[in-house]
């Protein structure tokens, strides 16, 4: 509840930020569609050719890509400006105030933005992905739904554990700019199905990088590809993955303190 | 009736392991991969007590500890060896009852969330802290009054200059009515009366609450208007602890005395009398040990054709000038 009470305030706080930057609700709209057709073009070329690539339809991939950017639309919403903050509070120094203060840091540090104008994004997607929906005339049903949104919410688990274990390392490194390239490398590789790519690489983003439980699982549940016991594999390795990179947050918190030595 | 003291240190000691990278490229490429790392004493060993109420002034020069043992004290750093205690907590547990109570305001950085009105980070902090909505509107309005903020609250903090951002800070860390206050140079580049302000405020809120504060400042106006006592750390070691007005007599045992003389001098013609502090055509000031002032005064009137002579103790930032100098010799 105290947390929920929190959240609320800081999110409450954001919108009020964000309302000093109104150009930039105008600017997403552009950036989001302009994105969202080119890659819809290279799709449609390709499927010019053939009427499935590994057994993925035109209209299955459609709805990857629109949990893509509806995964996009959250990350750029919720997580990513938080982890960015919290590599520039290790900079300068700022973060010392989180410490001070009687909430938990990770709590504090990885919730206390959002970047209200992605919104526009989450919404394109969804508008994307109920058109072609609608265009593979599924009938999306209540345990389908919620398989959806159980695997979508894992995905959004396992993404922040990612990126929260790379955060960490500025402890020790102060500056690792790239973090952010190796994340959005890899997020990209779930633009397109994960089987099209050699074993090898599937292994590596579905086990190494968990990308696929963030992109291609929840779009086979949304087209009904996989069932809920799926989701719960999905939800299992969401948990673990909060679990270790909240552990390892700590050890770093410890290190930076100077604790650990 | 004694109340427990709110800080107890003991033998407090922090060692930094810090990065030593040689110049030159090969050697940078050397250290990217095994890091040679040489241990630096910041504090070595510091015990003290503070009394609930007090308000302390922490000097020494940049790089003596202060901050250092300020960060141990808030739970910000994990000290090496030693122990303190505040409020009864061991601050590098960083208990959140412990953190409810306390504030620490740094002078070079900001809490205050740069794009958005002061008051929408006061809110963030009422949520934070759980303050109850009466007692926050209580004391808000206070410090509203006393900081004069009225007109800053609702403008976004990256408009707001230096000084005005400063008052908004300390508001900020004073809404929960924290019981110990550590000030981390608090007028730290703020105009003279912007200075005079945040003084007289510290004061007034520390009546008031008796709240324990220990502050740090560049400025000795800062530490003579607000402390009784001071602390005085160099190289991390605590050099003086105990009263203000003492501090010269204990560590500098010196009087100075201003002459208007008739005519200009040499400067060389006072060495038999004690040290040119200053000498500006017929008016000079010199110092001597405290014990031989009557014997000196006596002299300089008998021997000199002196108009005016006032005897004075020296001033405090060159009594402190004074300790940092004998150490480092």
């Amino acid at each position: 509840m105290r947390y929920l009470a929190l959240f609320r305030v800081f999110f409450r706080t954001s919108i009020q930020t964000d309302m000093e930057y109104r150009v930039d609700f105008f600017s997403r709209i552009i950036a989001s569609l302009l994105a969202l057709l080119t890659t819809m073009a290279g799709l449609s070329i390709a499927f010019t050719y053939t009427s499935s690539i590994k057994g993925w339809s035109f209209p299955q991939v459609m709805v990857l890509l629109s949990v893509y950017y509806l995964m996009d639309g959250l990350i750029e919403m919720f997580i990513a400006p938080n982890m960015r903050n919290i590599m520039a509070q290790v900079r300068d120094g700022t973060l010392d105030f989180l410490l001070l203060k009687p909430v938990p840091v990770q709590f504090l540090a990885t919730f206390r933005t959002v970047n209200i104008w992605r919104i526009v994004n989450v919404l394109v997607a969804l508008g994307l992905s109920s058109y072609t929906i609608g265009k593979l005339s599924l009938t999306v049903g209540g345990v389908q739904a919620l398989t959806f949104i159980v695997t979508l919410a894992a995905g959004c688990g396992i993404i922040y554990s990612f990126w929260l274990i790379l955060v960490t390392l500025t402890f020790w490194f102060v500056r690792v700019d790239n973090i952010e390239q190796i994340i959005w490398q890899a997020f990209e590789a779930g633009r397109y199905p994960i089987e099209i790519y050699p074993v090898w690489l599937r292994n590596a983003l579905t086990y190494v990088v968990p990308v696929a439980f963030i992109i291609t699982v929840p779009a086979k549940a949304l087209t009904g590809q996989i069932g809920l016991s799926y989701a719960l594999v999905s939800v299992c390795v969401s948990a673990i993955a909060l679990l270790l990179s909240s552990l390892f947050w700590r050890f770093g918190l410890k290190f930076y303190t100077g604790a650990s030595a | 009736m004694s109340e427990s003291p709110h800080i107890v240190v003991r033998d407090l000691r922090k060692v930094y392991k810090v990065h030593e990278r040689e110049a030159g490229a090969a050697a940078s490429l050397k250290s990217l991969f095994k890091r040679k790392y040489k241990e630096v004493e910041a504090v070595k060993g510091i015990s003290f007590t503070i009394q609930p109420g007090e308000i302390v002034g922490f000097l020494g020069p940049n790089g003596a500890g202060k901050t250092t043992t300020l960060k141990m004290l808030s739970g910000l750093l994990y000290p090496t060896s030693g122990e303190a205690k505040v409020l009864g907590f061991t601050p590098w547990k960083r208990e959140p009852a412990y953190l409810r109570q306390l504030s620490y305001v740094l002078g070079n950085r900001s809490q205050l969330a740069w794009d958005i009105p002061a008051m929408d980070s006061f809110i963030v902090n009422q949520a934070i802290y759980e303050i109850p909505e009466r007692q926050f509107r209580e004391t808000l309005d206070e410090l509203v009054n006393l900081l004069d903020l009225e007109k800053l609250l609702k403008k976004p903090v990256r408009g707001l200059s230096l000084g005005e951002r400063m008052k908004c800070e300390l508001a900020a860390s004073l809404l929960h009515r924290p019981n110990v206050l550590f000030l981390d140079e608090p007028t730290l580049g703020v105009d003279v009366t912007m200075q005079t302000r945040i003084r007289q405020f510290i004061a007034e809120h520390n009546q008031r609450y008796g709240a324990t504060v220990i502050l740090t400042s560049h400025y000795m106006a800062d530490v003579t208007a607000l402390c009784k006592r001071v602390l005085v750390i160099h190289h991390g070691s605590l050099l003086y602890d105990g009263d203000l007005n003492q501090l010269s007599e204990r560590i500098a045992p010196f009087k100075q005395v201003r002459l208007d003389l008739e005519t200009p001098m040499e400067a060389s013609e006072f060495a038999k009398y004690g040290d040119v502090v200053q000498i500006e055509g017929a008016k000079v000031t010199l110092r001597f040990p405290r014990e031989q002032t009557s014997q000196v005064v006596s002299r300089l009137l008998t021997e000199l054709s002196v108009v005016d002579l006032t005897v004075e103790d020296p001033a405090i930032e060159e009594v402190i000038d004074l300790v940092f100098q004998k150490v480092q010799a």
